[in-house]
């Protein structure tokens, strides 16, 4: 159920490299957060914003009523986020969108590809998966960026205990080469597998197509501009794969259908 | 408790809150939020006679206190309306006004044909700020003519209440809303958005892939406001109006301008609870100000001294 509700604003850390974590009591959507869902969110500024912004849960915590997210400050409406203190309240609409959702077969090995700011859904994804009983080691999380200082939840992520792969465009942390490289790899290993996937839109075209190749499911979330997140304006549409359409394909709302979608049906 | 009761025309709701078209869905998006059978009327995403794909992406951008947006109208299609969104929305107890658009008159009549007698349709708003197929895309709404046409093949049409809704992007909108009222519509609603744009200086590029697109929120208020005070004062048909209400007491400032009702739009997207807040809030208002209906407060504005 979505909610739309004002929470205090618990802590916020900065994580450095413009990078910050925000935890908010809100107990109603932290009890019905699920992996891949997102909030929009909103707070009062001198002068704007107006418009909500959305968020992908970084994790939730039902018995404590809190939900975080952790986004990077670089543009007018994080950068005024960033200064919101400990006190302050904000306003969230959410959960809302779809979930991932694992690949049941019991020896699966499940891929997780998050590129920068993507990561944040798929350390929810994970720390649920080894809450439910997932072995760490089946879980493979590839954490790319351009860089070092753009990388996201890498320490969150190894202290799950997952088998964690980083890759940098610039080879300043793991390996040098993009997510695309390190999962061609992580397949070619073997094995039934399933990839999620969360970053920007080259990264997920590469990453899906690539599954796609080699006949690996792959959940991908987009990211795209939502002006209401709630399935009204339809002004986030994408294209799906869809042959009953002259066009051979449907527009569809990626805050309502999705966020996350079949890369085999994404017409990128 | 004050009566918050109104009309427009032979359409009467219950309170003067209304949500506005394209921001609203055909409803079900909201089931989580509150009961619909709250609001004084809901008006649907505009229908049109065959689907609709819509412009392409990007079809929206955030600009100082408004949005602009050239969805270009995707929706499903009478049929699939009547088929799959219209049961759902006949269960509330709430006017349920249904948008209709077209490029050709003779589409806008086989809408209201269609939908006159649906059990569940209050009435039908005409979105005259189509482009007309027949000349060259010119808008019917900004051509005194071109509305009296379309509003009157509509009104030949159907026996529903009629509410003409009006583009701002005209030298006087005066004289469209008369020629809709003569062409017999029995209501007005004003503002649709205003046309505008949005640039990219840093990578040069068109904010908007339609280019032109429909302003509204917040920075439009002023502008509706004075279209709705002006309306009201020439012509003799009660307004629905709308353009950036975001609260109560913008909503009351529409009905002291001589608006009837109120239609809550881009708020919606903003504050899911907008409308119902707004209720809450004129009721407060009356209360507060000792009038007994809304009724009381409807074109009551006073000159500044």
């Amino acid at each position: 159920m979505r909610h739309s509700l004002t929470g205090s604003i618990l802590a916020h850390r900065d994580l450095g490299d413009a990078q910050f974590e925000m935890t908010v009591l809100a107990p109603d959507i932290a009890r019905d957060a699920r992996p891949g869902q997102f909030l929009q969110a909103l707070y009062v500024g001198a002068g704007g914003p107006l418009m909500r912004r959305p968020f992908s849960v970084f994790h939730a915590d039902p018995e404590a009523g809190t939900l975080a997210i952790v986004y990077v400050a670089r543009g007018a409406f994080t950068i005024g986020m960033s200064a919101l203190r400990v006190g302050c309240s904000i306003s969230l609409v959410g959960p809302l969108g779809n979930c991932f959702v694992p690949d049941a077969r019991p020896a699966a090995r499940h891929l997780l590809v998050a590129g920068g700011v993507g990561a944040p859904p798929l350390y929810f994804l994970a720390r649920e998966m080894v809450a439910a009983g997932h072995a760490p080691k089946s879980i493979c999380v590839i954490n790319g960026a351009r860089s070092r200082d753009l990388l996201v939840a890498g320490a969150d992520f190894a202290a799950l205990g997952v088998t964690l792969r980083e890759t940098t465009d610039d080879g300043s942390a793991g390996r040098r080469g993009t997510v695309a490289d390190e999962l061609r790899d992580q397949i070619a290993a073997g094995g039934p597998c399933s990839a999620y996937a969360c970053g920007p839109t080259p990264m997920l075209r590469a990453v899906g197509s690539l599954c796609v190749e080699a006949g690996v499911a792959c959940r991908v979330s987009l990211e795209t501009v939502m002006p209401c997140g709630l399935g009204v304006c339809m002004g986030c549409v994408i294209k799906l794969r869809n042959e009953a359409e002259p066009e051979g394909h449907s527009l569809v709302r990626s805050c309502h259908e999705g966020p996350i979608f079949d890369a085999s049906e994404v017409i990128w | 408790m004050p009566d918050l009761t109104v009309s427009l025309g032979p359409l009467h709701l219950k309170n003067p809150v209304v949500t506005a078209s394209g921001t609203f869905g055909f409803g079900s998006e909201w089931a989580d939020f509150y009961d619909l059978s709250r609001l004084g009327g809901l008006t649907t995403k505009a229908v049109t006679v065959l689907p609709r794909r819509g412009n392409p992406m990007p079809r929206t951008a955030e600009t100082a206190s408004g949005m602009l947006n050239a969805i270009g109208l995707q929706n499903p299609g009478l049929d699939a309306f009547l088929a799959e969104k219209l049961p759902y929305l006949r269960r509330f107890d709430t006017a349920i006004i249904v948008n209709i658009a077209a490029d050709r008159i003779e589409d806008f009549v086989a809408l209201a044909e269609r939908l006159d007698g649906q059990p569940g349709v209050a009435a039908l708003e005409v979105n005259i700020s189509c482009p007309n197929q027949a000349c060259g895309g010119l808008e019917f709404g900004v051509d005194p003519a071109l509305t009296s046409q379309v509003i009157g093949a509509v009104r030949s049409a159907t026996a529903l209440p009629m509410v003409a809704k009006l583009t701002p992007n005209v030298t006087r909108i005066a004289d469209i809303a008369q020629s809709a009222v003569d062409a017999g519509a029995d209501a007005l609603s004003l503002v649709n958005t205003y046309v505008g744009t949005a640039i990219d200086a840093r990578t040069r590029r068109f904010r908007i892939a339609n280019r032109q697109a429909g302003l509204s929120g917040p920075c439009i208020k002023p502008l509706a406001l004075l279209a709705v005070w002006r309306v009201a004062q020439a012509v003799k048909a009660p307004i629905l109006g709308m353009g950036g209400i975001m609260n109560a007491t913008d909503a009351v400032e529409f009905l002291l301008a001589g608006a009837s009702a109120v239609a809550i739009g881009t708020a919606n997207f903003i504050n899911p609870m907008a409308a119902v807040e707004i209720i809450d809030g004129i009721e407060q208002y009356l209360s507060q100000t000792g009038a007994a209906s809304v009724q009381e407060i409807i074109g009551a504005v006073q000159p500044a001294i």
